[in-house]
């Protein structure tokens, strides 16, 4: 079942078109690789797909459920309400805050306690609180970081940042997930575990998950279908046998005529 | 957690208990009535930080029109509490002056606060300029630039220590909330708090909000205590005092601004005898703050009670441990 439906999405930034007429789809449950050359605009597909930018041409439909809603032109913040989280490329983590407020923050807007109940800490107020501090213990414990919930996230390794930014967006309880370049500057053993970890989300969650990365291994290990892109277009999508054997891919990557 | 605990307990009787002291000092005579309108200015100046630490501090917005809503609330009371000479009178015009001030931050914020950058601090620069013309301009309502002077004094220093106690408490509950760490992670980075799905605008249109009404609630007690209003007092030098006290608390700590507001405040009393030196003496002691603390006293450490009583068997997680961790 089509959860996220990409037609005709076309962006320009004055004369120069980023991303150019790209139609896609991705399924219920799905693990989505997106690669393609430094430039090839699979960050700015990204922004768009979450409100980051807005669209110049095309159409977004995201159905979570029963009924499906246009997102383009919608804010960032709209878009993450009908659950679309994401990760980014430089970590954006609250550096000054714990692991455990980072998370909770993911969760604010899902089961927060309302203004009234803040200002005068009702009973609602602690009971919201101790709901949100167990769910988020609950899933730093499945990513092994419980015992590291009261650090600054600036004082994290950076394998662990990368990580409590993944667990963060969990936490807003996303059906898409987007995952820019998690395994940047990761040694082979730690982008080995990321992967177990992706793999991890992918079958005990509730959610597709689209992957941009460089790491051929990470994506062709774990990805069950693969969009390329080059130059704003889409130039392939398949399984990744099929995208290892594609000749405009092999061009993109290696260059010929 | 229970409402009844510990901590709730242990900040009931410090609030008590520090009421107490104050009775005493003035019943005593050592609060005279010279000492008594530091006091109170020290409560005003509590009231006034702890709102704009909660816009300039918390949720990451510059505000340099604090001025202009003190302002409004200061000339609300003046006005009604002229014509309704009573404690009542004097509620309803504190209300009406939060709920004036509450306005003009949502006719300010909501078109601003959408932007990035410094549109906002220009903007409440703009804003508080014109709310001190206007009263300027208006002389039927306000006696334009002579003020109002013979205003009903009810307020007294219970008065102002009971608003600033609430002020603190409200805030302090805020930003120890869900809504406030949403507000928080504005300030650290808006980007990443709009991909969790928070409203920014609105966090940050509601701390603007709550800094603005509390400023009027200082607006009111400073008329009622003092009696004498004019547009002089409400000046861009007004917001920056404000600011200062903020800065040198610590950006982003209520107890910062509340120490820092109490100790400018007992500073200003001991260099009066100075004369024209004071002013010297307290940029100087402000320059030393800079170079020595740049972020501030406090730094954006809180004091906290239940840190206080913490012991090791309490469970990792529970709420009584989050309060401050931040330097762990």
């Amino acid at each position: 079942m089509t959860l996220l439906k990409v037609e005709n999405v076309t962006k320009n930034f004055g004369g120069l078109t980023a991303i150019s007429h790209i139609n896609l789809e991705i399924n219920r449950n799905e693990l989505i690789g997106l690669i393609g050359p430094n430039g090839a605009g699979k960050t700015t597909l990204f922004n768009l797909l979450t409100g980051v930018y807005k669209p110049s041409e095309g159409s977004i439909s995201f159905k979570p459920q029963e009924e499906s809603y246009e997102l383009s032109g919608k804010n960032t913040s709209k878009i993450g309400q009908k659950g679309i989280a994401r990760t980014f490329q430089n970590i954006r983590l609250f550096k000054d805050l714990t692991v455990l407020e980072n998370v909770r923050i993911g969760m604010h807007t899902e089961q927060g306690a309302n203004i009234f109940h803040s200002f005068f800490r009702t009973k609602e107020f602690y009971r919201t609180e101790n709901e949100m501090t167990e769910k988020a213990m609950n899933l730093l414990k499945i990513f092994n970081m419980e015992d590291k919930a009261k650090y600054k996230a600036s004082n994290l390794p950076y394998g662990d940042q990368r990580k409590l930014e993944i667990v963060r967006a969990l936490g807003t309880n996303p059906k898409l997930l987007f995952l820019d370049e998690p395994a940047a500057g990761m040694n082979a053993k730690e982008s080995n575990e990321l992967t177990q970890l992706i793999q991890k989300i992918h079958d005990e969650f509730d959610l597709a998950i689209v992957l941009i990365e460089h790491d051929m291994k990470v994506i062709m290990n774990i990805s069950e279908r693969i969009y390329v892109l080059e130059y704003g277009k889409k130039i392939a999508e398949g399984t990744s046998q099929e995208i290892q054997k594609n000749e405009h891919v092999i061009r993109a990557y290696l260059g010929g005529d | 957690m229970k409402i009844i605990n510990r901590t709730n307990i242990g900040w009931l009787i410090l609030i008590i208990l520090t009421y107490v002291i104050l009775e005493v000092l003035t019943f005593v005579g050592i609060i005279d009535p010279f000492y008594e309108i530091t006091v109170v200015n020290i409560f005003i100046n509590i009231i006034l930080a702890v709102g704009l630490n909660l816009i300039v501090g918390f949720s990451g917005q510059l505000s340099l029109g604090h001025a202009g809503f003190m302002a409004i609330g200061a000339y609300a009371t003046g006005i009604l509490l002229s014509n309704i000479p009573s404690t009542g009178g004097f509620i309803i015009s504190i209300l009406m002056g939060m709920i004036l001030a509450g306005l003009v931050a949502l006719v300010v914020g909501i078109p601003t606060l959408r932007l990035k950058g410094d549109y906002f601090a220009i903007a409440t620069l703009g804003a508080s300029e014109i709310i001190r013309v206007a009263i300027l301009n208006l002389p039927d309502l306000t006696n334009g630039a002579v003020g109002i002077s013979g205003i009903p004094l009810i307020a007294d220093w219970r008065f102002a220590y009971f608003a600033a106690t609430l002020t603190i408490l409200v805030v302090s509950n805020y930003i120890r909330s869900s809504p406030g760490r949403a507000t928080i992670s504005i300030r650290e980075d808006e980007i990443a708090a709009e991909s969790l799905s928070i409203q920014t605008t609105y966090y940050k249109n509601l701390a603007f909000l709550i800094g603005a009404v509390t400023a009027a609630l200082a607006g009111s007690i400073h008329t009622s205590y003092f009696g004498v209003i004019n547009p002089g007092q409400f000046t861009f030098n007004k917001s920056i005092d404000v600011l200062i006290i903020v800065v040198f608390g610590g950006i982003g700590s209520v107890t910062g601004s509340i120490v820092a507001a109490i100790a400018l405040g007992i500073i200003n009393v001991y260099l009066q005898q100075f004369g024209a030196l004071r002013m010297i003496v307290y940029a100087l002691v402000l320059i030393l703050i800079m170079i020595f603390k740049p972020s501030g006293l406090m730094g954006n450490v809180e004091f906290s009670l239940s840190q206080l009583f913490k012991r090791p068997q309490d469970v990792p997680g529970s709420i009584e441990n989050m309060e401050q961790e931040k330097g762990v």
